[in-house]
């Protein structure tokens, strides 16, 4: 029996019997005790879960136990993220609750072969694409019963888009702008840079970055409220149903991106085999524990999953030439071939507010044929370069700022929205922590610069200057970034 | 044993093969010295009346030097692999030119704090030995060491030996920030690990072999992910059974070592595997 997960706009919904039954089984499942391995709680924990927030908002009692002796206790906080576990685990954590959802909605008299659906807000043929599905905002069901699926604390959005609090669009730039999956220190790929295991690691990967943390942001946050949204803080979001849906579709992207030749997915032995010595640890129907390794959740393999289209929505063109796709083998790094340089970095730690800040960043050199930026005689420009926001650190679950690339002495304000990136830092808090298991290194966010420095305007080639603050819109919680760093990467 | 191979792939990018490099060397060195060198003839005697005899009966200018060497040998021997990730973070951090030097003034911060412990860890072996005698100090030592690698204090030094910093990458601060990593990432390091440098000076003999036993469980610690810091079973553990899990199972078995291609296709837009 094979699933397919379905695209919910094509379900012919609202409340199509897929999502009646998603919504009926994740009643079941938050009916459950945390005790209960199959429980909404207790798989919402192995994402992350942060116990006085959990008890203060009445998701669990105060009575769970805490910490939970021995190691059983590592299993929750295992979402990996910010690093090349990204995708991988979170395959095999969807994998893990469709089929708890799937178990029991077989046993009671639905489909046999339920699968989640995806919500593919990328869709440039649906205008409704974005809009938060219908079933998420009901506050009941058909038969008049509480809905489940409402049963989330959200932040005002009924859209995806830029808002005031995040000024940035999500976009399918990831699926095509990077044909390797793993990143060069200092660089983007789609999958992100080598980690350990790591809940919170060093450096996004490209879809990591957008769509995944923007969606997250957009949906949760306002940075208005207190709290913010479950899907703004990792260590409530997959406790909001629609986090799946969400999940479903990077996961998509994804596989699709897999799918087009001329990209390069990770499969050195030390991706495949997984983080060591510590394993991934799921739940199955019956509540015992499995583990898996990233291997076994690429295409062909148990984990991997089948969805009714890899073209919708995914930016990769249906059938490319031969139509055969073929496994890369890569070692790393660098994966893919390239390599990477660090070319300019500020001297000074930055404490970003609302009002903007700016810091200098130091060049080796600026010029255009020096970073390899330039289209020369010899061919297209090969060269790209990357910002790099580190050791960011910040109190709030997430974090969102501006960064405005000048010239030195230039106006930001007349540098146009060109010349703006936004970037949403997803589980800033936690990264912050040097308590938990974060080690306290904050986050990394990359940003591709490769237009902007070609298009300045400087008389100075051995400086940039970097405009920081947070969105006029949003909350005024403060970051802290370490140093801005510019590398170089020249693709063989 | 295939993840044990798996890591060991691993370890092949980055700084580690380096840093093993240097650790194999001063292991070479230590046991090239007689008796295993100053410090080994020192070990698992370290009681009151044989420092005297060696504070009076060897010429002050002959002592220090030598311990002083040896205790540095021990120091780069074990300690060396620890800080691979950190070495690995301040040579990306740098400019192509500054990466050597970098990483060279960082690895001399770490080596010099860790070598000033000799100040407290020496009269630590003493106490240990005046205690519990010659013929236990070695169990107590274990035993100390184990405790506090069990404890909440080590993980939370183990936890701030995993933070990782960027450095300035210009003038002088490339090596101002690099020699403060290495110093603050060698505190760290001591807080962590402190105890396990009583258990082989408690040795009376093989004493090269139990540094090298020491150094590969402090290896072990060091390479399993931070955690919360509570009571725990010490890391090291958890990597010596190559999971953290090992009674659990692989639900589906993997499939390491195969290269699987795919064809997509037209009619459905999906990945199928190739038939061979």
């Amino acid at each position: 029996m094979t699933r397919t997960r379905m695209d919910i706009a094509a379900l012919g919904g609202p409340w199509s019997d897929t999502m009646e039954w998603y919504a009926r089984a994740v009643g079941e499942l938050r009916s459950r005790p945390f005790d209960d391995r199959t429980s909404w709680v207790y798989i919402g924990a192995l994402h992350g879960i942060d116990r006085p927030g959990w008890i203060a908002q009445g998701i669990v009692p105060s009575t769970i136990p805490w910490p939970v002796p021995g190691p059983l206790s590592d299993r929750y906080n295992q979402c990996q993220h910010a690093g090349w576990f990204f995708l991988p685990w979170h395959r095999g954590y969807l994998f893990a609750l469709e089929a708890i959802l799937a178990d029991w909605i077989a046993r009671e008299g639905g489909p046999e072969d339920w699968a989640l659906p995806y919500w593919n807000y990328l869709d440039d043929t649906n205008p409704d694409a974005r809009d938060i599905p219908q079933e998420f905002l009901d506050p009941t069901m058909p038969d008049g019963s509480a809905n489940p699926l409402a049963d989330a604390l959200r932040g005002p959005a009924t859209r995806l888009g830029p808002q005031s609090w995040i000024p940035a669009d999500i976009t399918l730039s990831a699926q095509t702008s990077e044909t390797v999956y793993t990143a060069i220190p200092g660089t983007l790929g789609y999958g992100g840079p080598i980690s350990g295991y790591s809940q919170f690691g060093n450096g996004y990967g490209a879809n990591e970055s957008n769509p995944h943390n923007l969606v997250h942001v957009m949906i949760g946050g306002d940075n208005s409220s207190a709290p913010q949204g479950w899907m703004y803080d990792p260590n409530f979001a997959a406790l909001d149903p629609i986090f799946w849906l969400h999940h479903c579709n990077v996961d998509r992207l994804w596989e699709a991106w897999m799918s087009d030749p001329t990209h390069v997915q990770e499969i050195g032995a030390a991706w495949r085999n997984g983080p060591f010595p510590t394993q991934f640890t799921m739940p199955d129907p019956a509540g015992s524990l499995w583990v898996f390794v990233p291997d076994e959740t690429l295409p062909g393999a148990p984990l991997a999953p089948t969805y009714d289209s890899l073209t919708s929505g995914t930016g990769i063109a249906p059938a490319a030439a031969s139509g055969t796709i073929v496994m890369v083998t890569t070692t790393s790094p660098p994966a893919g071939g390239g390599r990477a340089a660090l070319v300019g970095a500020s001297s000074a730690a930055l404490t970003v507010t609302r009002s903007p800040v700016h810091t200098s960043i130091r060049m080796t050199d600026l010029s255009p044929s020096a970073l390899g930026v330039a289209a020369s005689a010899a061919g297209p420009a090969t060269g790209r370069l990357y910002l790099n926001l580190e050791g960011v650190k910040g109190k709030s679950p997430s974090g969102v700022v501006n960064v405005i690339l000048t010239a030195p002495g230039a106006d930001p304000n007349a540098a146009g929205p060109d010349a703006t990136r936004t970037v949403a830092l997803f589980g800033l808090a936690n990264a912050t922590s040097a308590e938990g298991p974060h080690g306290g290194s904050g986050l990394s966010a990359t940003i591709e610069i490769t237009d902007i420095v070609r298009n300045l305007q400087t008389a100075n080639p051995d400086e940039l200057e970097a405009h920081v603050a947070l969105p006029e819109g949003g909350g005024d919680s403060e970051i802290t970034i370490e140093r801005i760093s510019i590398y170089a990467r020249r693709d063989q | 044993m295939r993840r044990f191979v798996a890591f060991a792939v691993q370890g092949q990018s980055g700084p580690l093969p380096a840093l093993l490099a240097i650790s194999v060397l001063a292991y070479a060195l230590l046991s090239l010295l007689p008796e295993g060198g100053f410090v080994a003839s020192l070990c698992g005697n370290l009681t009151i009346g044989a420092v005297w005899f060696y504070i009076s009966a060897v010429p002050w200018s002959w002592a220090v030097g030598p311990l002083a060497a040896d205790w540095g040998l021990m120091i780069v021997a074990m300690m060396t692999p620890l800080v691979a990730p950190q070495v690995a973070r301040i040579v990306w951090a740098s400019r192509r030119e500054r990466q050597l030097i970098a990483a060279a003034i960082f690895l001399l911060g770490y080596w010099a704090i860790w070598f000033l412990t000799i100040v407290v860890l020496f009269p630590a072996a003493m106490f240990v030995t005046w205690v519990f005698g010659p013929d236990l100090d070695l169990v107590a030592a274990l035993a100390v060491a184990l405790v506090w690698s069990a404890s909440p204090l080590a993980q939370r030094a183990r936890n701030l030996c995993h933070r990782t910093r960027p450095i300035r990458a210009f003038g002088p601060g490339v090596l101002i920030d690099s020699a403060q990593r290495g110093l603050s990432v060698g505190a760290s390091c001591i807080a962590a690990c402190w105890p396990w440098m009583l258990v082989p000076i408690a040795v009376q003999s093989v004493h090269v072999a139990t540094m090298i036993l020491v150094g590969a469980y402090l290896f072990a610690d060091r390479i399993a992910p931070p955690a919360p810091a509570t009571w725990r079973l010490p890391p090291a553990f958890e990597t010596l059974c190559g999971s953290s899990r090992p009674w659990l199972r692989f639900r589906f078995g993997t499939r390491f070592g195969q290269i699987r291609q795919f064809n997509l296709s037209r009619r459905t837009g999906r990945l199928v595997p190739r038939q061979h």
